[in-house]
């Protein structure tokens, strides 16, 4: 790196500092939009100085000081001691209410390891079947196809992400199994027919 | 800033409370095999750090001649006769080494290219493996570590759902108080700030294992079964194999070449292919300092000729972006201050984790539904298996082999779990484990300054063993000093 590079450096480091005060005096005062924008403002400066200074190696180098900047400002009070796990913890009492719920019948067990199979693979197949139909639709019909095959193997992480939460997040065994089933049905003609 | 005009989509609060659920299934299901991907990748961002400091008499070298390379590289092959692939780890700026590898051996290498020994690093190779596969058989492994990198973006994608005042309270953190309002605010306070880190690491983590997997899908659906397409799209295609006998390939005059080609790119892996075939061939990746990518891997024939490079810099957005995760997921993108932050981040990551379940047991408490001994095992669990690293550290400098640290590391883990389950209160097991860990790591230190005194000279050696023991010195006097607190406190109470 020239010395150039380190000024542009030290500025994106200088700037990405500004940027987080602001947000936090926003933070603080509420309300207060200009202070949120202009936080933002800062940090995506420093983001650019920093990605002119050192490609995209640099972008990644500033967000990696602003995590930590922020984590160390936040933990340093947590050196002057905090609430153990078992200070100030209201535990009720055990009743036979409580106890009861905790028992888990064989027909819920066997929709919790339902549930685990939509949640992990099947998603993960509808993700993968998705992400498939959508790398038919994008690679180029000659030329180098890597841009649009790394394109489908991102979103496939993604998207069994996003639908394993989907799949969690709905209350029915039925309409999860149903959503699952159309889901995969639609994907895999989309990626195979 | 009020609900209503907040920029954010607002969700119901049985929305809200669906996603806390579905974060919370997430959470409980993986939490256990999460911690251990994240523990032991967060050490093994030192790998290459403490992988010199398992193996200490491994002389330091700083550059390496053409000359030297190709002496280095006749006398491994010379060793493994029929090795399909020769490697050298030529020195950089922060790993000044030169390790030659071939199909079956490892060797360290002087500067002149003499091979002064093996490179046997049992306990980096047990942390290696335990973080990409979990000990389980390689592909098999390497696919459940990615599918736990998915479910950590998910926990991610549930976590925002689940909390919808999480950016509102951005920089809020108690730290006194109700013991569920403390984990609570370190959970999400940590998580939010530090998303930028764990969501690339686990998508990165999960795309490089789940590459082969993926790839096999498209090539199905859109190559007709030919799963190379992709692959060689992406990572190069591989000129077609002669194995008629050729006199040794000449990397002198490669390295010679690709120092006029690429002086801006310093050379750190040479790789001939095929060696002493008619088909042999070189790739010698240069490191680009001011990209994220591995390395451009530079093409030279037999003779050592320039035959183009893959692309990995300047080619298709696709090429760059798959040869970017690897450095982008380890760290490894600007000396060891990057790796330090990303040690940091990783151990933060791990705080994450541990405290989504204490959350976990601090509401069930309050319900009325408490799980001292589950608290206890997880307590266990924790810092059990840190300090069974350590264990496996010592045992490993005593000479075991990294097959026999696996069982330790699994065995070990697991009945201080149970132990702690059955026989400690909750909390307890993590204050004694504590100053366990801290002990262990100082007698690690003063066990490898005891049996490699002789290789003190090097500084980063003796840095190393420095950090290693101050750091357990500080969790012992920790962990000594919250015992003794609780012990008075006992005293009182009786």
């Amino acid at each position: 790196m020239s010395t150039l590079d380190w000024t542009l450096a030290a500025l994106a480091v200088v700037s990405s500092l500004g940027g987080l005060t602001l947000l936090f005096f926003a933070w603080q005062k509420r309300q207060s939009p200009a202070l949120i924008l202009g936080g933002w403002a800062f940090l995506l400066v420093a983001t650019a100085l920093a990605t002119i200074a050192n490609g995209d190696r640099g972008t990644a180098q500033i967000i990696v000081v602003m995590m930590c900047v922020v984590t160390a400002l936040l933990l340093f009070p947590l050196l002057r001691g905090a609430t153990g796990m078992h200070s100030g913890t209201k535990a009720r009492t055990r009743t036979n209410a409580t106890a009861s719920r905790e028992r888990v019948s064989a027909k819920g067990l066997l929709g919790n390891i339902w549930t685990a199979i939509l949640a992990g693979p099947v998603a993960g197949l509808i993700a993968i079947f998705a992400s498939a139909g959508l790398f038919r639709v994008i690679r180029p019909e000659e030329g180098n196809p890597a841009t649009s095959g790394i394109i489908a193997i991102i979103l496939s992480v993604f998207l069994w992400a996003l639908f394993s939460v989907l799949m969690l997040i709905e209350s029915s065994v039925l309409q999860r199994t149903l959503y699952a089933v159309v889901g995969t049905v639609l994907t895999a003609t989309l990626s195979f027919v | 800033m009020s609900g209503k005009n907040s920029i954010w989509p607002s969700l119901s609060s049985k929305q809200v409370d669906r996603s806390l659920r579905a974060h919370s299934i997430m959470g409980l299901a993986i939490s256990a095999l999460l911690f251990i991907v994240c523990l032991s990748g967060t050490v093994a961002v030192f790998e290459d750090e403490l992988g010199w400091w398992e193996l200490p008499s491994t002389p330091m070298v700083t550059s390496v001649s053409p000359e030297a390379a190709q002496n280095a590289l006749e006398r491994a092959v010379a060793q493994d006769e029929g090795t399909t692939h020769a490697y050298l780890y030529l020195p950089r700026e922060n790993w000044p080494r030169f390790v030659v590898a071939t199909d079956n051996d490892v060797h360290a290498a002087d500067a002149t290219g003499q091979l002064v020994g093996g490179y046997e690093t049992a306990w980096n190779d047990f942390l290696i493996h335990l973080h990409y596969y979990l000990h389980l058989p390689e592909t098999f492994g390497m696919v459940i570590v990615a599918i736990l990198g998915v479910f950590l973006v998910s926990m991610a994608i549930s976590g925002v759902l689940a909390h919808p005042r999480i950016f509102r309270d951005a920089f809020r953190l108690k730290r006194l108080g109700g013991a569920r309002i403390v984990q609570a605010d370190l959970h999400n306070r940590m998580s939010v700030w530090t998303a930028p880190f764990h969501i690339i690491v686990a998508a990165t983590g999960a795309m490089i294992g789940l590459f082969a997997v993926v790839a096999y899908v498209l090539a199905l659906s859109s190559f007709e079964g030919d799963t190379r397409a992709l692959s060689e799209a992406v990572f190069g295609e591989e000129p077609p194999v002669n194995k008629a006998p050729a006199p040794m390939a000449r990397m002198d005059t490669a390295m010679t070449n690709l120092a006029g080609i690429a002086p801006d790119a310093p050379a750190f892996l040479a790789i001939l292919h095929d060696p002493g075939t008619q088909g042999q061939h070189i790739g010698i990746y240069g490191e680009h300092m001011d990209r994220l990518i591995y390395g451009e891997t530079y093409e030279f024939t037999a003779e050592g000729d320039y035959t183009g490079h893959q692309g990995a810099s300047d080619g298709e957005l696709g090429q760059q972006i798959a040869n970017s995760m690897y450095r982008a997921h380890f760290g490894d993108f600007g000396s060891h201050w990057m790796k330090i932050a990303y040690f940091v981040l990783g151990g933060i990551l791990c705080v994450i984790i541990s405290s989504g379940m204490n959350i976990y047991f601090v509401k069930s408490a309050e319900k009325g539904n408490a799980r001292p001994r589950m608290e206890a095992g997880w307590s266990g669990f924790v810092w059990g298996s840190c300090c069974m690293l350590a264990v496996t550290l010592a045992l490993a400098l005593l000479g075991s082999g990294a097959g026999l640290l696996t069982p330790i590391f699994w065995i070990g883990t697991i009945v201080i779990s149970l132990a702690a389950a059955m026989f400690g209160q909750a909390g307890r097991a993590g204050n004694v484990l504590r100053p366990a860990l801290g002990a262990l790591l100082v007698i690690c230190g003063v066990l490898h300054i005891s049996m490699h005194s002789a290789s003190y000279g090097n500084l980063y050696i003796a840095f190393t063993t420095v950090v290693i023991i101050i750091g357990g010195l500080g969790l012992l006097g920790y962990g000594l000093k919250d015992l003794s607190a609780i012990r008075s406190n006992e005293t009182r109470a009786a």
